[in-house]
């Protein structure tokens, strides 16, 4: 296999709090390719989109702090980058976009002009030419009249068409790697399907490999190729979306899964949900995070920590017992 | 049964067949858009309810969902007179040692007969944060509701709470406790309680899973559900997410800017939705399953939905609908009518299209 | 119904951590404030000066008396009970400090607490302590000639003012007018803006319009011209009670009914947002009345913006009523107010004899930033936002 274009090794991120430090991100390793499609799936607090924030080193110092681990990205260890340098990569060769588009646009602007700072910023046109770019990249989102929106205002935008925008700006400079972070959380589900679709299309088209951050695995299994579920700060389970879907390895994916109501299932029977909640990341409990929680915990989870390793089945799994528990076959309602 | 609905305009009194828990009859409620003080002037008005009927039978969930902006939290609210309803009417049949009431309007009562009627009608909010009260323990938290309508002894209510909280799942030692305290799932398990303390028979559930995270959403939901089975409780469900709806609901009503544009049974308007709103809502509903997902294709609306100061004219849909036919649908509004038993759908147009 | 096993919720309850005592609302206050290192700083320098001003007739020697001190007849029946109530406070918060082993406060307020009882008991002419002398003293050397300008020395340590009076003594008075301007305007204001802010916020239209609108004018009135021509006529006014003609109250009350309005509209601003809150609807569902959304659910939410701008607003109003004093329109001679003298101090500083100036600026600045401070770390340690969230 070739050179993975992003490579994330043993990344921590710390914050320190009153309370204590949390590991929001402790121990993340993975590699995305080329043209890939990753989902990074889980609950809030698991540390998906700090993973985000820092390969995009936007974790804010004194709170925030990458402890250790590297972030190699084309070749580079982004992680040893001058801010000068990062400033370049950032909206450069890895865009991002944030849940909500309101607060990433400056109102005082018009779209026209962010997006063509944007583009002035990381390539070397000129300004007209820059403007034709930008009008362009409006048109491939499927802005309608593209043109004279250019001199609207972010408020004179609705949520979906804002997104559009915050996708447009993303890609205008032809980005080898988009973080989408929860792009589609705070929108309604019609307008999350057109924003999807367009996503998609955009990313297939460019060949751009996409990190999609979401807590919703809805989203993600008609997105993805590969995905990953994150739990209490670090990697769970990894594989392809089939693996995870229908052959979860790891009990968390499994009651996550389980916990999901469908819209193609006439189940009325209670859900198979997950007792308890997530641990907290001050002090995380001995042994697997997601020992205290688990139905299927022994002393040895309670002992060590997992690591993520191959599964018989393919995918990559954190959990001490993947290999004799038959979650495949075990049916709704056995966990209570 | 249901064909009922439409023919009890207003006559000040109502009959109701005993297993009819609430109806609603030409529910209204606009936000006037006012211009000057002292010396109002109404320019303008929200439609953010427009002349919905709807009835929910006793013991049943009645699911009402749809995208923001539709106006399916002003109907709750407007249900439990949270809000002013501009006009129509909100019965509610309640039962009291066996036997049924003479059903009440909640819409025209006054002060005192409101106030009774509260014990019967309650809450579940959405956001867990906002609706607990930072300044107020657990207890008097849970309390409140007895307390306002005097209810038991100080020590009779403590009792109360602590039974309550078991009843949620919660340890009944964290009645001094305060909200900031608790995670979302527990907080939610609070407001649960609350709603609970009086016995009623009512409950409104405005989108009380969609703050959560998922596995924290299937703990409530079963309790709902566990609830409403030993309790006997009756919901109105309010949602956007469908599949949630799916999962709890007997029936289902889907709105969009103001109308109720189709209800049915649960399993016939997810198998045989025939509103193209719901056609929409339903296919872009994304389906944990990549295989699935694969094979699916999804009916993309055009444009936003228009502001509700200004609905279109002739059916609210027909500016992003892909049936919409221009001489008839922008100009009349369709009825709500009643195609199959149990069925009803207001557009021009209907047909059956699967689209799950 | 069934009571569902809590055996999992246990779990939950460790894996979140939640401590087997409650933390009450009142702890998290503490301790933020107490992080709040500056905020405590002028927390105790506040109640330093407030306690010397409130005590001040009992430490000072009585005008040409040759026993120091002043029978509780002398001083007035309602101060002696005030200055009993302090002193029996501070040796009870001593014992409670000692309790919950806060040893440096425990100290601090034991110290407070024996002063004051070992000054009353003097007073009562049962102990002779060493006192300060008068504020209207002036003060003769052994040969009857008055020390005039004196600079600071051991047994002066703020030396004398140009009619020979004693500047320590005239400082710690002083604070008096501040203290009763703090006080009343404190509570003026935390009613008179809460009253109307509230009803303005919570009943629309009319009711808020036309208390809004009242509040624009009251603001609207340019203070320090408003003040001068009221305070000047105050006194004149026959059927006014004489406490409020002379000394600092008359000026604390007016100041009070003219500054309470950035605090309405904050507290407005308040009741709107809260209003709209859904655990406010939570009461509503439940059939609570007005008067129980109000004072249950709304005021004790917020409550925070109301302490944080009572305070900064004393700290302005104390400021006005030196300005005042110093412009010759407050508190009238021989009474001793830190403005008045700061403007005496400053007709003799160009002469060099520079002390009661600094010394009734210092202790006026420091008292005022000593406010701004502690509105500081009140705002901190009450904002909601800090205290309800866990992340």
């Amino acid at each position: 296999m070739a050179e993975p274009l992003l490579k994330v090794d043993d990344l921590r991120t710390y914050f320190s709090t009153e309370e204590g430090v949390v590991k929001a991100v402790d121990g993340v390793s993975f590699q995305v390719g080329a043209g890939e499609r990753r989902g990074v799936v889980g609950e809030s607090g698991c540390g998906k989109s700090v993973t985000a924030m820092s390969i995009m080193r936007l974790i804010e110092p004194p709170a925030g702090e990458i402890v250790t681990g590297t972030i190699q990205f084309d070749g580079r260890d982004l992680l040893r980058l001058s801010e000068a340098e990062m400033q370049d990569v950032r909206g450069g060769e890895i865009a991002m976009i944030f849940q909500d588009p309101m607060t990433a646009l400056n109102p005082v602007y018009t779209v026209g002009d962010q997006l063509i700072e944007t583009i002035l910023l990381h390539q070397k046109v000129s300004k007209s030419e820059a403007r034709d770019i930008a009008i362009s990249a409006l048109d491939d989102v499927q802005i309608p009249y593209a043109k004279n929106r250019m001199e609207d205002y972010p408020h004179q935008f609705s949520g979906g068409m804002r997104q559009r925008v915050m996708i447009a700006m993303g890609l205008s400079c032809e980005p080898k790697l988009l973080i989408a972070d929860e792009p589609t959380t705070a929108l309604d589900v019609t307008t999350q399907a057109q924003i999807m679709t367009l996503m998609l299309d955009l990313a297939e088209e460019r060949n751009t490999a996409v990190l999609l951050i979401t807590h919703d695995l809805g989203v993600v299994a008609g997105f993805c190729d590969t995905i990953q579920v994150m739990y209490a700060g670090s990697i769970v389970e990894r594989g392809t979306g089939d693996e995870i879907f229908h052959n979860p390895q790891h009990p968390y994916t499994w009651g996550l899964l389980g916990s999901m109501t469908r819209l193609d299932e006439s189940q009325q029977e209670r859900l198979n949900s997950v007792r308890g909640a997530p641990p907290s990341l001050i002090n995380p409990p001995k042994g697997c995070r997601f020992g205290p929680r688990c139905d299927f915990a022994t002393d040895i989870c309670r002992e060590a920590l997992p690591i993520l390793h191959q599964s018989q089945e393919g995918q990559k799994v954190a959990c001490h017992r993947a290999d004799e528990l038959d979650l495949k076959h075990l049916t709704v309602g056995v966990s209570s | 049964m249901t064909d009922t609905v439409h023919q009890d305009t207003g006559s000040g009194t109502a009959t109701m067949p005993d297993d009819v828990i609430l109806r609603v009859n030409h529910l209204v409620k606009e936000f006037p858009i006012n211009r000057g003080v002292f010396f109002k002037k109404q320019v303008g008005a929200v439609h953010a309810v427009s002349d919905i009927s709807f009835q929910v039978k006793r013991g049943e969930t009645l699911g009402l969902v749809g995208e923001s902006g539709c106006g399916k939290s002003t109907t709750a609210r407007s249900v439990l007179r949270l809000l002013e309803p501009t006009s129509g009417e909100v019965w509610f049949q309640g039962q009291s040692e066996g036997a049924t009431d003479a059903p009440v309007d909640v819409a025209g009562a006054d002060r005192e007969v409101l106030h009774n009627l509260r014990k019967e009608l309650q809450i579940v909010f959405q956001d867990p944060y906002a609706s607990l009260n930072p300044r107020m323990t657990v207890a008097s938290i849970v309390a409140e509701p007895m307390t306002v309508h005097d209810i038991g002894t100080q020590a009779d209510r403590l009792e109360r709470v602590k039974h309550l909280l078991q009843v949620v799942g919660l340890s009944p030692e964290h009645t001094n406790r305060y909200p900031h305290e608790f995670s979302g799932g527990q907080r939610q398990r609070i407001g649960v309680a609350r709603a609970l303390a009086l016995n009623p028979q009512f409950m409104v559930l405005d989108e009380p899973v969609s703050a959560l995270d998922v596995s924290i959403q299937a703990q409530v939901l079963n309790l709902m559900q566990d609830l409403q089975e030993e309790l006997g409780l009756t919901y109105l469900f309010i949602a956007h997410d469908l599949s949630v709806v799916r999962h709890i609901s007997d029936r289902v009503a889907v709105m969009y800017l103001g109308k109720i544009v189709e209800m049915t049974d649960r399993d016939t308007l997810y198998e045989r939705p025939m509103h193209p709103y719901t056609h929409a809502l339903l296919s872009a509903v994304p389906i944990p399953d990549p295989t699935v997902e694969a094979t699916r294709k999804r009916i993309i609306l055009e444009g936003d939905i228009p502001s509700p100061s200004s609905p279109p004219p002739g059916c609210r849909f027909n500016t992003r609908c892909p049936k919409a036919e221009a001489g008839t649908c922008d100009v009349e509004e369709p009825p709500l009518t009643e195609l199959e038993s149990g069925h009803w759908v207001a557009c021009h147009f209907p047909e059956i299209v699967q689209v799950v | 119904m069934t009571e569902r096993g809590s055996s999992d919720e246990l779990v939950l309850d460790a894996a979140e951590g939640i401590s087997a005592e409650p933390i009450t609302q009142w702890d998290l206050f503490v301790t933020r404030l107490r992080r709040h290192r500056l905020a405590t700083i002028a927390f105790f320098y506040m109640s330093f000066i407030a306690y010397v001003a409130l005590m001040a007739p009992l430490f000072t020697c009585e005008k040409n008396d040759t026993f120091c001190g002043r029978s509780p007849v002398e001083m007035g029946f309602l101060t002696t009970v005030i200055m009993v109530i302090v002193a029996v406070a501070a040796l009870y918060l001593a014992y409670r400090s000692f309790m919950s082993k806060l040893r440096g406060a425990g100290i601090a307020l034991g110290v407070v607490g024996l002063v004051s009882v070992v000054f009353l008991i003097s007073s009562w002419g049962l102990l002779d302590v060493p006192h300060i002398n008068h504020y209207a003293d002036q003060l003769p050397d052994e040969n009857g000639r008055i020390l005039v300008n004196i600079a600071p020395r051991t047994s002066l340590p703020l030396g004398t003012d140009d009619l020979g009076r004693d500047v320590l003594a005239r400082v710690i008075h002083g604070g008096r007018a501040s203290l009763a301007v703090g006080i009343v305007v404190g509570a003026l204001v935390a009613l008179l803006g809460t009253v109307v802010g509230s009803l303005a916020g919570y009943y629309p239209g009319v009711v808020d319009q036309s208390l809004m609108r009242f509040t624009d004018l009251v603001l609207g009135l340019p203070l320090l011209p408003v003040a001068i021509v009221v305070g000047r006529v105050l006194p004149e006014l026959r059927f006014l009670p004489g406490f409020l003609k002379q000394g600092a109250w008359g000026i604390a009350v007016l100041l009070g009914v003219l500054v309470w309005g950035a605090l309405a509209r904050i507290v407005r601003a308040e009741f709107l947002s809260l209003r709209e809150k859904e655990f406010v609807e939570a009461a509503r569902a439940a059939g609570a009345s007005d008067r129980r959304i109000i004072f249950r659910h709304i005021l004790p939410n917020a409550i925070s913006p109301i302490i944080v701008q009572t305070t900064l607003v004393v700290g302005t109003a104390i400021i006005i009523e030196a300005a005042l004093s110093f412009l010759g329109f407050g508190v009238r001679p021989p009474i001793p107010t830190w403005g008045g003298m700061a403007a005496a101090g400053a007709a003799i500083a160009v002469r060099g004899f520079w002390w009661e100036l600094v010394f009734s600026a210092g202790a006026l600045i420091s008292t005022v930033l000593a406010i701004n401070f502690m509105g500081d770390g009140l705002r901190d340690a009450l904002d909601p936002t800090q205290t309800i969230e866990r992340k």
